[in-house]
């Protein structure tokens, strides 16, 4: 007999190790890696040092991190319709906020991992910059810095993103369908506006730190947070009504 | 359907037809022909329906009756056998034969014939030694 | 009459102008083997997943072993899904754990032994099964539940043979072993009319026919004859 307390915990850790064991079997996106790898390296090693190039232009890519967010949420669950899958996981004898909430973890536990590789990974970059070209070691603290106030932006906003990603899912599989493009609009105009709270660039067009931490930050700047928060657990509560009466299967 | 044998008994079922009446009628005729001696044990409700393909209720019901019929007893732990007593084998034999001579002669009643002419027929056909 | 173990009356399910189910009503004997038959856009899939919850009717009622449908429910009834596939991400024993943590009733050992009899291993991967290997992985996995309904929308469709004849050869293991509710919905009915006691017919979205199968045999021939003589 499953015990309760266990099955959100399997749930969640079926989506999750799913979802990466299928991100490794992809051969051809492990050589795009390695060779982009290589080619950070060489650009490095060639024109670091004197900030012709630095790692910390890389941390550019940040932008794009809600997007990513929005697109796992939004395949875990997609997943359960075009794999033919949906009839057993929403047969399952456990409420659908359940089920939500755990498709909601797993995405946003792939999307967390793969945002901190990401980062370990530019941090390692920095560090062969440093070595390499005989730089201040104080830049690696300072490195660190922008990185983790990056990271924290992006895990604050990621709920967002992420609860909009299954209700896109779940708008395509019901009446409202035809509310989808306008779900796609909120997508790219939040995607866009969360990438704003983070990058600020400075005037020699360098990034020199972010918007909510700014000396210049407005206050309403962090309220944005939990109000983005609220919205999210709307959005939810919105993906979990759908599933339980609307859908069209 | 075709023809299968089971613990040595022969069945064709027909599926057009209950399933139950002629499972339970091809295991009393199987008795009659001796295919399955006295005594001997008969395949489990669930032998019985894999080898026919049909649902083990439906052979469960069968096999119910011939119990009711004294024809098979279930012994605990062990399965369910064919009698030992001939004499109910008999009993069996003759309910057969007249079931069979009483579909005849109806048949033969419907087309007219008298007591008389049946008798001369069956004569001609090779029966004046009785 | 025996008790009923689903009681539906007046259902009705609408997709757009379309009346899936036109005012149902249906009775599902309790313990026995019934089918659900009829031409495709009978309403058949929309009354099985009624009984899940998938779907809710727009009309009517329905009691399933005493209880209106909900997700709850469902811990009691084990369900094929129709056109379902199972997750390709796994292996059959992963498949098997996905059970014992999910499912209610769910017996491990016995789903383990139950993929052996149909022919499947345990480290096999379900991305490269045929479709007639993945059946069997579903029936097994549907199988492998004490529970007192069983629900097998389509178990047959387009398998192999000797898929076909290792999943009726397993079903009637499992009739003889518990007693449990069983409703099958199929078109393969030559292959499998011998397993039925009880059928019910329907044709757009209400019954046309339902009774004991023996019954019907008496008065009427095969299971198949009858479906010729209603929708031919």
């Amino acid at each position: 007999m499953p015990n309760e307390n266990n099955v959100f915990a399997y749930l969640f850790k079926n989506d999750f190790r799913m979802n990466t064991r299928r991100m490794l079997t992809r051969a051809w996106m492990w050589g795009y890696f390695a060779a982009i790898a290589v080619v950070l390296v060489v650009v490095t090693a060639v024109w670091g040092g004197e900030n012709r190039f630095n790692p910390r232009y890389l941390l550019f890519i940040c932008f794009g991190f809600p997007f990513i967010a929005f697109g796992i949420s939004y395949s875990i669950l997609k997943r359960e319709w075009s794999n033919g899958t949906v009839g057993w996981w929403l047969t399952l004898p456990y409420s659908r906020s359940k089920l939500l909430l755990a498709k909601l973890a797993a995405a946003a536990a792939q999307a967390y991992v793969l945002f901190l590789i990401y980062f370990i990974g530019v941090l390692l970059l920095e560090l062969f910059n440093v070595l390499l070209h005989g730089n201040a070691w104080s830049e690696i603290g300072e490195f660190l810095t922008v990185e983790g106030e990056y990271l924290f932006v992006v895990l604050v906003i990621s709920p967002f993103m992420l609860a909009l990603g299954q209700l896109a899912a779940t708008v395509a599989r019901t009446k409202l369908r035809p509310l989808l493009p306008l779900v796609w609009i909120v997508f790219a105009l939040a995607g866009n506006g969360f990438g704003w709270l983070n990058v600020n660039a400075g005037d020699d067009g360098r990034i020199e730190s972010i918007a909510v931490f700014g000396e210049s930050a407005a206050a309403w700047l962090w309220l944005l947070i939990p109000a983005s928060w609220l919205i999210a657990s709307i959005l939810f509560a919105g993906a979990v009504r759908l599933t339980r009466k609307h859908l069209i299967l | 359907m075709n023809e299968v044998t089971v613990g040595g008994m022969r069945f064709e079922l027909d599926l057009s037809q209950p399933l139950y009446e002629q499972v339970l009628d091809q295991v009393r005729s199987s008795i009659a022909k001796g295919e399955i001696a006295l005594g001997e044990k008969i395949p489990s409700v669930r032998e019985m329906a894999q080898a026919l393909k049909i649902n083990p209720n439906t052979v469960m019901r069968a096999y119910q009756e011939l119990e009711r019929d004294q024809l098979t007893e279930t012994r605990r732990g062990q399965g369910t056998f064919i009698t030992a007593d001939a004499e109910k084998v008999k009993h069996i034999r003759y309910k057969l034969a007249e079931e069979a001579v009483e579909e005849f002669l109806a048949k033969l009643g419907s087309l007219g014939f008298t007591a008389s002419e049946i008798a001369a027929i069956l004569r001609s056909k090779g029966g004046e030694g009785q | 009459m025996t008790k009923a173990a689903i009681q539906g009356s007046g259902l009705v399910k609408r997709y757009g102008r379309r009346n899936a189910l036109d005012g149902l009503d249906i009775e599902i004997p309790e313990n026995s083997v019934t089918a659900v038959l009829g031409p495709n856009g009978a309403g058949k899939s929309t009354f099985m997943r009624m009984l899940t919850g998938l779907v809710t009717p727009d009309q009517g009622t329905l009691r399933v072993l005493g209880e209106a449908p909900s997700w709850k429910l469902n811990g009691r009834i084990s369900y094929l899904p129709d056109r379902a596939r199972w997750y390709e991400g796994h292996t059959v024993a992963e498949a098997i754990r996905w059970g014992s943590n999910l499912l209610p009733g769910f017996d491990a050992a016995q789903a383990l032994q139950l993929v052996e009899q149909l022919g499947l291993k345990a480290d096999m991967d379900v991305k490269g099964m045929s479709k007639g290997q993945e059946a069997r992985l579903m029936l097994a996995m549907c199988l492998a539940r004490d529970v007192p309904l069983l629900v097998l929308d389509e178990p047959f469709s387009g398998i192999d043979m000797i898929s076909r004849e290792r999943i009726v050869a397993a079903l009637i293991d499992s009739f003889s072993d518990r007693r449990q509710t069983v409703l099958i919905c199929t078109h393969e009915i030559p292959e499998t009319e011998s397993l039925f006691d009880h059928a019910v017919f329907l044709n757009d979205g209400t019954v046309a026919l339902s009774g004991d199968v023996e019954e019907l045999r008496a008065t009427r021939g095969s299971v198949q004859d009858i479906y010729r003589q209603l929708y031919v």
